[in-house]
């Protein structure tokens, strides 16, 4: 990292830890206070431009290979939109199975946030050394943290393994249903393999809890603000993660929109493209860009539910809940709403394959196009996911619109590194201090741009701080 | 038991060299224990915590294509952290998590290219014979003792 201090911008090039590459820049008024910050994400791949002319059927395994973390997440939204696209209702194994793979998908990648990437800042400090906070300072600091998290991450890319096939790309999800059934045995084992991971899940949770009021000045300044949710829930309100309808709510918890399918939520989402970014800004149309901005994601997912619907997961949910009388607003607690939702999917999975339905053959529905067009979705580990396909009579895709949960973060990411950026920033200084409470804000909402911008790569950071003429006046480089 | 952790990505021509020369090492019928991940995970750690000895194969850079060097590895005290961590970095894990330190070599053969979609080059592609016999070369034999 190195850092140069001038002339006159604020930039943070690579952001670390998060998926992808991308670069923020902090604006100074004229007064040499912060005015405005923005996310930049620089990758582009296209991947919706040259799915086109391809089938539908072949669309679940295409996108799929849009990230190597949440794979599962584009196969389940790309066969949701296929089943769409046949008109069909999927066998209800077919549907449960799905539940499973997206809820162990969940675990994963939440894992993968929360012990690989966030918990080096948590139990090490925004003020250690870069080169100690990573999983490898973890381990060598907090082995039993490090060990449990390997462990719970491993559980659910096992899990989608033995039910799917392939821990990432796999191709077991397709229009009608899914092309595989589970066998006893391998339900059995990932039965047997869930005690151990829900224990991991409430002892962090324990640890979490506890330490909150150590991040009580994170809590206030890491994307604290109003704006609307979104996220999928049951017909009765329950937290769901796939098959169910999405409900939008208000900063005060008031229902903007509920029981939508994918088609009448995309209705109502608008996108704003910036010059600057790769990355779409949606918000709700009706609203604007300013008032219809909305989060997605763990955050979001449990304050559009009126509970989690298990038992474990429940008590933690009050818990939460607790701690705003309205919507949880600071984006901060996106970590504890993962650590729920961990749990909740946990418990969930167990519910799911206890029932012997989950070991049926009658997996698919067969049928031929019976539509032209068909909207998907998802919840994916950071918020709802569409796949938007239109077709010729033949099946060919003519249009394909991928509306991706960090894309969905967007305008509440730009929000929340320039709050951070107004409490931390020294205009005669650029520190490590500021850079880590950036890196670490961002990383809080768990962007993925491999999937928003349908990039390639890994994602390292560069900040720059501008003037108000634009001019850099400092620069750290997190790839130096 | 022995463990070759062989890695790479088959899409990026020579990057896929690793995961190949891992397939035909099990073909051979040797007593290992063959992963071949596209890249190297923490959950790693414990599989290499769990072996007598690890052997890794990868591509690399900064020699002529087709050149197959082996190198002895121990856990690194530092490590930059993506999300891809380097052999040194998963030693590093098995140490400090599971108190394991089993001896470890890299077998690298050195890449043409990594053109995405591109097959193995010529170099490499007749590089694998050696870079199976330099994995089988690491196997414990009675009176052999593997260059460190």
């Amino acid at each position: 990292m190195k850092a140069e201090t001038m002339a006159q911008t604020i930039t943070i090039e690579p952001v670390s830890r998060v998926e992808g590459h991308a670069k923020i820049t902090i604006h100074l008024g004229p007064d040499g206070q912060v005015q405005d910050a923005r996310f930049h994400v620089l990758e582009f791949r296209g991947f919706e431009k040259f799915c086109e002319g391809r089938h539908f059927q072949e669309m679940p395994a295409i996108t799929s290979r849009v990230c190597g973390i949440c794979p599962v997440s584009h196969m389940l939204a790309s066969a949701d939109a296929g089943d769409r696209l046949l008109a069909v209702e999927i066998p209800d194994t077919a549907l449960r199975l799905r539940r499973v793979v997206n809820l162990a998908q969940i675990v994963q990648s939440h894992a993968l946030s929360f012990f690989y990437l966030s918990s080096p800042d948590l139990l090490l400090g925004y003020d250690a050394p870069p080169a100690a906070r990573n999983v490898l300072g973890l381990a060598a600091a907090h082995p039993e943290i490090a060990r449990r998290g390997i462990r719970l991450r491993q559980f659910g890319q096992t899990a989608i393994e033995l039910i799917a096939g392939k821990r990432i790309h796999a191709s077991w999800a397709i229009a009608g249903g899914v092309n595989a059934s589970l066998s006893a045995a391998a339900r059995d084992q990932i039965l047997a393999a869930l005690p151990e991971a829900i224990e991991t899940a409430r002892l962090t949770l324990d640890w979490f809890r506890a330490s909150l009021p150590s991040h009580d000045e994170e809590a206030r300044t890491f994307g604290h603000f109003p704006t609307l949710f979104m996220g999928m829930v049951t017909p009765d309100g329950s937290l769901e993660s796939y098959g169910g309808r999405l409900r939008i709510i208000d900063a005060h918890g008031r229902l903007v929109a509920d029981q939508l399918d994918a088609a009448q939520a995309r209705v109502l989402l608008g996108e704003r493209v910036e010059p600057w970014s790769y990355l779409k800004s949606p918000f709700l149309k009706a609203l604007g860009p300013d008032e219809g901005a909305y989060r997605v994601g763990p955050l979001a997912r449990l304050n559009v539910a009126q509970r989690c619907g298990t038992p474990l997961a429940d008590e933690e949910f009050a818990r939460f809940r607790s701690l705003s009388a309205g919507p949880v607003l600071g984006s901060f607690h996106y970590h504890y709403a993962r650590l729920i939702e961990i749990l909740f999917g946990l418990e969930r999975i167990g519910e799911l394959l206890d029932d012997p339905s989950c070991l049926s053959t009658d997996v698919l529905a067969r049928a031929s196009r019976n539509r032209l067009r068909g909207i998907g979705m998802s919840e994916a580990p950071r918020g709802t996911l569409f796949h938007d396909y239109t077709v010729d009579e033949d099946g060919l895709l003519t249009s394909v619109d991928l509306l991706i949960a960090t894309g969905q973060n967007n305008l509440a990411m730009n929000r929340a590194v320039t709050q951070i950026a107004k409490a931390y920033l020294h205009a005669d200084r650029l520190d490590e201090g500021l850079l880590n409470r950036v890196e670490a804000g961002i990383r809080a909402f768990d962007p993925c741009l491999s999937c928003s911008t349908h990039a390639a790569g890994t994602m390292p950071l560069v900040v720059e701080v501008h003037d108000v003429n634009g001019a850099t006046i400092g620069r750290i480089d997190r790839r130096a | 038991m022995t463990l070759v952790l062989a890695f790479g990505n088959p899409l990026r021509g020579d990057d896929g060299v690793g995961p190949e020369v891992g397939r035909r090492v099990a073909a051979t019928g040797a007593v290992v224990e063959v992963v071949t991940p596209l890249q190297l995970l923490p959950e790693h750690a414990a599989q290499v915590a769990a072996a007598d000895r690890v052997i890794f194969v990868d591509a690399a850079v900064g020699r002529q294509a087709g050149e197959v060097v082996t190198i002895a590895l121990q856990a690194a005290p530092t490590v930059r952290v993506d999300h891809a961590l380097t052999p040194a970095a998963i030693l590093t894990l098995a140490r400090d998590l599971y108190d394991a330190r089993p001896p470890a070599w890299i077998v690298q053969v050195h890449a043409a290219h990594f053109t995405t979609g591109a097959p193995l080059s010529a170099a490499v592609a007749a590089a694998i014979p050696r870079a199976i016999n330099a994995v089988l070369a690491l196997l414990p034999q009675p009176h052999h003792t593997p260059p460190r």
